[in-house]
């Protein structure tokens, strides 16, 4: 049983009697020697991590106008539903690194913040407002206009959520090259479907 | 190469490329077990802890150079693991098309169950259970001082939330968790 802080328990007993007198019992196993060699697993991990980063230099940094030039080769995109649009969108603050920023900041957020983004990823959704913002912009501004408009990206970054898309994570991208392609690919299936 | 254990001397030392691989190991067991715990007491399975808890490892090696010392070490590492469990947890959820605002807490308290050691008839589970039942908030807070024991001006640079407010958050939990053990 796990021994209680004098402090803690008095002002336990002061709330509760009743869960003082409970056993602080700890109820999870670990396995054995797990801590033995965690610190080992992590660096492995992060070696391996490091090492898998060396894209060719400037990458990422040229992954906006390969990203636009891939949607612009697909004849079929034009055609793509209103759903995908949002995919489209989601992708491209993927690619200027908004992503990472903002849904980790989302949950992060108060309750009832994360109820007015999600209301207004419905409203969008609702209203189909989205997809005319998007076909307004040309396409080569799409970076400068996702910078500019932050709050409307977070709400398509959960408009996107809705649509059951899960983007792959930051830590993707790191430890493996092809995942941007993969997904690409994926759209474009997705999409051919949708005709 | 001399034994440093000092937190601050550990941070200063992965700020050195030759001696971050060092340090940073002499910061991960120092605190990995507790961190372990900490994660485990709000994701339940052994197997999601360990993604988390490396997952939040790599952030640190990856930030550590950058870190302010605004707050202590043990502070900013219970931030980033306490953020990534609930961020896990939301991403869980999602996956299993819960909603985000479902307060049905099935999600926690079916992983609890699912445990082989599970044994309902004792309070120490009843107890866990009702821990899972709580708002993540309040399951957070009461995990933090009841098993962690932390004061609250620690927890309040933690949860950066005011020590009043804690004081309040733990209050409720409490009386939630007092409420379950009384009725089941």
């Amino acid at each position: 049983m796990l021994k209680i802080n004098d402090d803690i328990l008095q002002e336990l007993e002061s709330i509760s009697p009743l869960i003082a007198k409970v056993p602080r019992i700890n109820v999870f196993q670990v396995p054995e020697h797990y801590f033995e060699n965690l610190s080992s697993h992590i660096l492995l991990k992060i070696n391996v991590l490091s090492t898998s980063k060396s894209v060719p230099e400037g990458y990422f940094e040229s992954l906006p106008e390969i990203l636009i030039n891939r949607i612009r080769s697909e004849a079929n995109v034009v055609s793509i539903k209103k759903q995908y649009s949002f995919l489209k969108y989601a992708i491209a603050a993927v690619i200027v690194g908004i992503l990472g920023l903002n849904l980790f900041s989302f949950f992060n957020q108060q309750k009832d913040e994360r109820a007015i983004l999600l209301a207004e990823a419905n409203q969008i959704i609702k209203t189909q407002s989205f997809d005319a913002v998007f076909e307004s912009i040309p396409e080569d501004e799409i970076e400068n206009y996702l910078i500019a408009s932050g709050s409307d990206v977070n709400a398509a970054l959960v408009a996107n959520v809705a649509y059951n898309k899960e983007l792959p994570a930051e830590i993707d991208y790191l430890s493996e090259a092809h995942t941007l392609d993969t997904f690409l690919e994926e759209l474009n299936i997705e999409t051919k479907t949708t005709k | 190469m001399a034994d440093v254990k000092d937190d601050n001397e550990l941070i200063q030392a992965c700020r050195i490329p030759e001696s971050k691989e060092y340090a940073y190991t002499q910061i991960v067991k120092k605190y990995q077990e507790k961190l372990y715990w900490h994660i485990r007491r709000m994701v339940i399975e052994h197997e999601d802890t360990n993604d988390v808890l490396q997952n939040m490892f790599i952030k640190v090696w990856k930030s550590i150079e950058n870190f302010r010392e605004e707050s202590s070490l043990y502070t900013w590492l219970y931030r980033i693991a306490t953020n990534e469990s609930l961020t896990f947890i939301e991403k869980q959820k999602k996956r299993m098309a819960i909603s985000i605002d479902d307060e049905d807490r099935s999600y926690l308290t079916g992983k609890l169950k699912a445990d082989t050691h599970f044994d309902a008839s004792k309070i120490e589970w009843k107890l866990q259970l009702a821990i899972q039942l709580l708002p993540d908030k309040q399951r957070t807070v009461f995990n933090l001082r009841y098993y962690d024991e932390m004061p609250y001006q620690e927890m309040s640079r933690v949860l950066e939330t005011s020590e009043g407010a804690l004081k309040a958050s733990y209050h409720h939990a409490v009386k939630k968790v007092e409420e379950y053990l009384l009725n089941h």
